[in-house]
């Protein structure tokens, strides 16, 4: 168990391209880190930084108090847990997980103990005798889970472990290594592209784009407090709608217009507007699909100017609720998730209320979140 | 052995023309080549790590039969050196098939018969930088292998290239999925306790040297195009990506021609990942959509539509065979 600092690391290639650029943080001891973003943002250059098998251009690596910018991979303490669930096809379960204690000289009994307590942990104490080719997916990927648990090392370094499993395993794997982890009490750092791994595993996350981190927080904090808006498009599925529009001052009010359509923000928000000075100037505005509400009791609470009216392209019925999909309010692809029990029809117009106490406000040049 | 001091003793003894000269490793052949045209001949060369010895005669001088005894009193020299194991003499075999494809097996290892079939595996280390050396991976592959001595043969061939032959009754049986699940367990193994990247790769069972040296070719020209179509790409068999190791092969100027005329029937746009992913998958499975469609774990007509979408996006169905494979050339070339 340890804490993993990494000090203004940067990756440069010999062809100049900057993979990962000042990426500075702590990880606790502990802590479950998720790395995540799009292809190429560097979340995996990052994890291969830590593992050793990346060269750092610059800055420091540090796994509990020890530098180890110069310590070869395998004497850093670490195991990683790769996207493959490879075996070693001519070894039983019990061998496969044996053998890279063998290899370092544990004993007969610390071997037995060790695996005994990682199949325990794993459920998989009545596969120890069966060869790999007898398993299933799932079970393939708890012996690989398993063979990295029994080294007990100092951090456990993930690479989309689960992008191989079909979605039904992935989720129930998911959990599997939450459990896991807190069953162990180890530091995770966990790699994914895939946002829902990362909002459901993480302490905390790391959303990084173009080899930059964009933000690091709690999942909720993400969610609910983007520091721009690709982490706002990012996370959260379906994605935040994005509307391009004015800030206007009107009878005392901070409006949001786009066409014909006029959003009025409430008091607390107009005046983080008003102060920051974006009153009468281009912004983006954006709404999550769930904080829009075609319920009439939200209607009635949250009169006009705080709706905007749907002419409805698509609807996806996703049994307890309903995405609608719609594009007149200025041109922009927008969703909304509803009550499933509306019976909505493409063609149709329908009310939506906004919930504006959680809208989000972008400056439309920097795309940084004003709220 | 102080060659110098052999060569005076040659000369006092038989009064004729010869002369020793040493330099490095590198500088021998430039040199010889300066004294054959002065009229030199050379007669025997030594080595080793790092220093180079000529001996060199001047041929008019010496008959027939002064050269043969005066070869057979240097070759004694020569092979009090260690020999060269089995591994290595093979390792220089195989790098040669690579400038010279037709190269038979050096005599010393022809008698290298095997009753029963090998399997040959390509390991290549994919980063560079890394400072460990095969010498040190042998130990690992010698404990992971069972019964690796004496009828399997590590074979470094260079600082980034490693070849792994195991008797087949180690792998199982000859079935293609067996040997592969070998190339993934031997990939994973590295991975994990070298804690590097490596990419494994495996070919057919075969019997003799001769087929061994063909499949290595196989397998070299296979990593090379995985290397710059595939780089993610870390086990595969030499029964894969056949279109890859035919535009790997191709000269740069005809790969740009292709791309051109490719471009010239049907300009594309740029394709989103997924769509990528499905249709690669689609090429792999020979066009196949329910199997496709399982190894996506995707529903099948979750994979109609996206296939609808790419005909959409790019005027060409990719379950129709020539749209997909004016597709696949574009994703080919396109992409690289």
């Amino acid at each position: 168990m340890a804490k993993v600092i990494l000090n203004h690391v940067y990756k440069r290639y010999a062809n100049q391209v900057v993979a990962v650029d000042d990426f500075h943080l702590e990880i606790h001891d502990q802590e479950f880190l998720v790395l995540v973003g799009p292809s190429g943002c560097g979340k995996s250059t990052t994890l291969r930084m830590i593992a050793g098998l990346e060269e750092i251009s610059e800055g420091e690596l540090y796994i509990g108090d020890r530098l180890v910018n110069d310590v070869a991979p395998k004497d850093r303490d670490i195991a990683m847990v790769f996207q493959s669930y490879a075996l070693y096809p001519h070894m039983n379960v019990y061998e496969n997980m044996a053998f890279g204690l063998k290899l370092r000289k544990f004993s007969k009994s610390e071997i037995e103990q060790r695996i005994q307590e990682a199949a325990r942990i794993l459920d998989i104490a009545h596969l120890l005798d069966r060869k790999p080719k007898a398993l299933s997916g799932g079970q393939r990927q708890r012996v690989a889970l398993g063979r990295a648990i029994v080294r007990e090392p100092q951090v456990f370094l993930m690479d989309e472990p689960l992008s191989n499993l079909d979605a039904k395993l992935r989720v129930q794997m998911r959990t599997e290594i939450l459990k896991l982890h807190q069953r162990l009490n180890t530091t995770v750092i966990y790699v994914t592209h895939d946002q829902t791994e990362a909002m459901t595993m993480g302490d905390r996350i790391v959303v990084m784009k173009d080899g930059l981190i964009q933000q690091v927080a709690t999942p909720s904090d993400i969610y609910n407090h983007p520091v721009n808006q690709f982490v706002a498009s990012f996370i959260g599925s379906p994605s935040m709608n994005f509307l391009e529009g004015n800030l206007l001052e009107k009878d005392g009010h901070v409006i949001f217009q786009i066409d014909a359509v006029e959003i009025r923000f409430p008091e607390d928000k107009a005046k983080v507007l008003r102060d920051r000075g974006y009153v009468n100037k281009p912004v983006i505005f954006g709404i999550r699909p769930e904080d829009m509400y075609s319920e009439p009791s939200f209607l009635e609470a949250n009169p006009f100017p705080s709706t905007l009216v749907a002419e409805i392209d698509v609807v996806e019925n996703m049994g307890s609720e309903l995405y609608i999909y719609f594009h007149n309010i200025g041109g922009t692809q927008m969703v909304a998730r509803v009550d499933a029990r509306d019976a909505l029809k493409p063609r149709m117009s329908i009310q939506l209320g906004l919930d504006l106490s959680k809208c989000h406000v972008f400056d439309r040049e920097t795309q940084v979140a004003v709220f | 052995m102080d060659w110098q001091k052999k060569a005076d003793e040659i000369a006092q003894a038989t009064g004729l023309p010869i002369r020793g000269m040493e330099c490095s490793n590198v500088e021998w052949e430039p040199l010889l080549l300066e004294q054959e045209r002065n009229g030199w001949e050379l007669i025997y060369l030594a080595q080793n790590e790092d220093r180079a010895f000529l001996f060199l005669i001047q041929p008019d001088y010496w008959d027939r039969a002064s050269r043969a005894l005066l070869e057979l009193y240097l070759t004694p020299a020569a092979t009090s050196q260690p020999p060269q194991s089995i591994a290595e003499q093979l390792a220089s075999w195989f790098q040669g098939l690579l400038d010279h494809p037709g190269t038979p097996p050096p005599r010393s290892v022809q008698q290298l018969t095997w009753r029963e079939k090998r399997v040959i595996f390509l390991v290549e280390r994919c980063r560079n930088e890394s400072k460990w050396t095969w010498e040190s991976v042998e130990p690992l592959l010698r404990d992971y292998i069972p019964d690796i001595q004496p009828t399997s043969l590590i074979i470094p061939l260079n600082p980034t290239h490693l070849l792994l032959i195991v008797p087949l009754s180690v792998i199982g049986t000859d079935g293609r999925e067996d040997t592969l699940e070998w190339a993934y367990g031997l990939q994973e193994l590295l991975a994990c306790e070298v804690l590097d990247s490596f990419r494994v790769l495996v070919g057919p069972p075969f019997s003799s040297l001769t087929d061994a040296g063909r499949t290595f070719i196989e397998l070299y020209h296979l990593s090379s195009a995985l290397q710059r179509f595939r780089p993610s790409k870390m086990v595969a068999a030499s029964w894969h990506y056949p279109l890859e190791r035919w535009a790997a092969m191709l000269p740069d100027a005809v790969a740009t021609g292709v791309l051109q005329a490719i471009s010239s029937v049907r300009a594309l746009p740029a394709l989103s990942t997924e769509q990528k992913e499905a249709l690669e998958t689609l090429f792999a499975h020979q066009l196949n959509v329910s199997e496709t469609a399982r190894q996506l774990y995707i529903h099948r007509n979750t994979l109609l539509y996206r296939l609808d979408k790419i005909t959409e996006a790019t005027g060409l169905d990719p379950r129709h065979f020539p749209d997909a494979v004016l597709l696949q050339l574009h994703l080919l070339f396109g992409q690289n």
